[in-house]
């Protein structure tokens, strides 16, 4: 062949296609036509309904006091969730990953729990729980706490929803990479500390940012099980997703989608990490 | 420094690993650990290393009882199967590695483990190379690198886990010379793990051969061809010819061929006979009584070797012989001719099953 590359190039393949081509424009434009569809025409309309009255009336509806404590509270909430989901993660992957232990299929079901539960019911669980007729309302009220329509319960069930993304990440990243480098660290003298920090960290950490990131953007976009506990005090339990359903309700519509806007810019920057990571991750030979 | 197992039993589930295995490697010598898939050694070689914990027995380091050590506490070279390389860590930095996790007390400063690293390099002929990452090494290299990895703690035991078995077979050869060539330099007591007795007979000074979670023998590489324990040890090591023998008046007959019972107030019915290729002797004229009458049905010629297939006249089986060119020529051998060959030197075993 002539001009080959130190790199091997992608060979075409030729004769694995056997589909015709009507059938391959078929599947190809029905793919293309649900994208437009439902992502990128709805994502146009966002920006478009909040730029309709000008930059001015945008920048108002962002700048304002209720508006400014919802995106303080959803920084606020996103700051406090993703660090413990992280830590949360990390020790989940590693138990499952690592050791053999009982119920451990168990653990693994239950890790996926808040996926498959609707944040609605996971809201009211913690109102069961938390709220003012709930379970633990006497322990709560003895120590002067408020969870339910307060700050804590957002956090709360912003933990839950979102509890399982980085574990989901690194799990499959985990057990791809077997033991074999953590063996051979603590072989050559390294604790279990070192081997942790300089062989299984480096290892993952690929699979680690694209969890963190994922697991940012839910955080904070939770709409459910955030308005079931939120009480929807405005400029006190309000996030960004409950300020935007209170503007729309009120027919304040530019407005609404101009606070709308901001997290589908949060949306459009988590894709182009999440590309950017993946590339990276191809780069450096699946590192 | 010797290592000692000793009474080392290991049982994953229902499975059992290793049973009561005892065993001394040599201070200074290259052991190898050969058997088929499943037949224990890896567990051994782990077990030395710490990476598993006997489920009794022990294992002493020269006098030392390491049993309970931790592979940390143990300060053995292993070398992994896989390599198991650090891939986002370049040649230089995978073999620092050892050196630079140590406590701080015991670190040596930054030009001590350069003047190191520099030193394994050029002991493992990889000069130039410390700043590629291991996706840019040839398989060859790679073993090497995790070679200098585990020399740099200067471990009291250097284990490798099956070494050359992800190479291809001319890398193969190159760097079985190799290993023996710098066992030579740095007498490091060596264990490795094998299922190739080729390599094991070429590599080691003591092989270890395993099945089913027990040692079937321990010798030089010439004991243990030359003289197989077990019936197992004729087989696995090198090809082999079997026969069955049948017992009378305390005399061993396999078709007309005789043989002396090797005890005489023998037992057993039948017995078993093994004999390898090149043992056999091949007559135009039966001049002994262990000769049986075969027919030629093959002849191949394998560089220095010809090997001939030949029938047994009365049973249609099958057996093997090697001649050297030299022989082959003296006798003209022609397809379908008629010969004797001498089984004089056949070794029996009884016919029982092998305990398992």
């Amino acid at each position: 062949m002539p001009q080959m590359g130190t790199k091997t190039k992608k060979q075409p393949l030729v004769g694995v296609h056997t589909e015709s081509a009507w059938i391959r424009f078929i599947l190809t434009g029905t793919a293309l036509l649900f994208v437009g569809f439902f992502l990128i025409i709805p994502l146009i309309t966002v920006f478009t309904e909040a730029l309709k009255n000008g930059l001015e009336v945008y920048f108002a509806s962002v700048t304002e006091p209720d508006a400014q404590s919802a995106i303080r509270l959803t920084l606020l909430t996103a700051a406090i969730v993703v660090p413990l989901n992280f830590i949360f993660g990390i020790a989940a992957a590693w138990c499952i990953t690592k050791f053999q232990f009982p119920g451990k299929t168990w653990l693994i079901t239950l890790i996926d729990l808040p996926f498959s539960v609707s944040p609605v019911i996971a809201g009211l669980s913690f109102v069961l729980l938390f709220g003012a007729q709930g379970l633990l309302a006497p322990v709560l009220d003895s120590l002067g706490l408020k969870i339910i329509f307060a700050v804590p319960g957002i956090i709360l069930a912003t933990l839950f929803v979102t509890f399982p993304f980085v574990a989901r990440e690194l799990i499959p990243v985990m057990q791809a990479k077997g033991s074999e480098q953590e063996e051979a660290a603590l072989s050559l003298g390294a604790s279990g500390w070192k081997t942790f920090l300089f062989v299984t960290l480096p290892n993952v950490k690929w699979g680690i940012l694209y969890g963190v990131i994922l697991c940012n953007a839910r955080a904070m976009g939770e709409f459910g099980a955030v308005s079931v506990v939120s009480g929807h005090i405005r400029g006190m339990t309000n996030t960004i997703p409950l300020h935007v359903e209170i503007l729309y309700n009120e027919y304040q519509f530019t407005a609404a989608f101009a606070v709308a806007s901001l997290l589908a810019m949060l949306a459009i920057v988590t894709l182009i990490v999440k590309g950017v990571l993946e590339w990276k991750g191809v780069v450096d030979g699946k590192g | 420094m010797d290592i000692n197992v000793k009474q080392i039993s290991k049982n994953y589930g229902s499975f059992q690993a290793l049973k009561e295995v005892n065993l001394t490697i040599p201070s200074g010598k290259i052991t190898a650990l050969l058997g088929p898939s499943g037949s224990g050694k890896t567990t051994l070689l782990r077990m030395i290393a710490g990476l598993e914990m006997p489920d009794s027995g022990g294992i002493y380091f020269g006098d030392h009882d390491y049993t309970t050590k931790t592979v940390r506490e143990r300060n053995v070279g292993f070398v992994f199967q896989h390599y198991a390389l650090f891939h986002h860590m370049n040649v230089f930095e995978n073999i620092a590695f050892g050196l630079k996790v140590r406590p701080r007390k015991d670190r040596p400063t930054k030009q001590d483990v350069q003047r190191k690293v520099n030193e394994l390099l050029h002991l493992v002929q990889l000069n130039g190379l410390d700043r590629r990452y291991p996706a840019q090494l040839s398989g060859g290299q790679r073993q090497r690198v995790a070679l200098a990895r585990a020399l740099a703690v200067e471990p009291n035991v250097l284990l490798l886990d099956e070494p050359f078995g992800a190479l291809d077979a001319k890398v193969r050869q190159e760097l079985r010379r190799w290993l023996r060539q710098l066992h030579e330099q740095l007498h490091v007591t060596t264990v490795f793990v094998t299922h190739d007795q080729e390599e094991a007979l070429e590599v080691a000074d003591q092989v270890v051969i395993l099945n089913n979670g027990q040692i079937e023998q321990v010798g030089t590489p010439d004991e243990v061809y030359q003289h197989p324990k077990t019936k197992f040890v004729y087989q696995f090591l090198g090809r082999v010819n079997v026969f069955h023998a049948e017992v009378n008046d305390g005399r061993l007959h396999i078709g007309e061929a005789l043989f002396a019972a090797p005890d005489e107030n023998i037992q057993t019915k039948k017995m078993i006979g093994y004999i390898r290729p090149h043992e056999v002797r091949i007559t135009r004229h039966n001049d002994n009584q262990k000769s049986i009458q075969v027919k030629v049905r093959r002849i191949q010629s394998y560089g220095p070797i010809v090997r001939l297939e030949l029938e047994r006249l009365k049973t249609n089986d099958l057996i093997e012989v090697d001649l050297s060119v030299e022989q082959a020529n003296q006798l003209n051998v022609k397809n379908d001719e008629i010969l004797y060959a001498d089984l004089e030197k056949i070794k029996f075993f009884s016919d029982s099953p092998s305990v398992e």
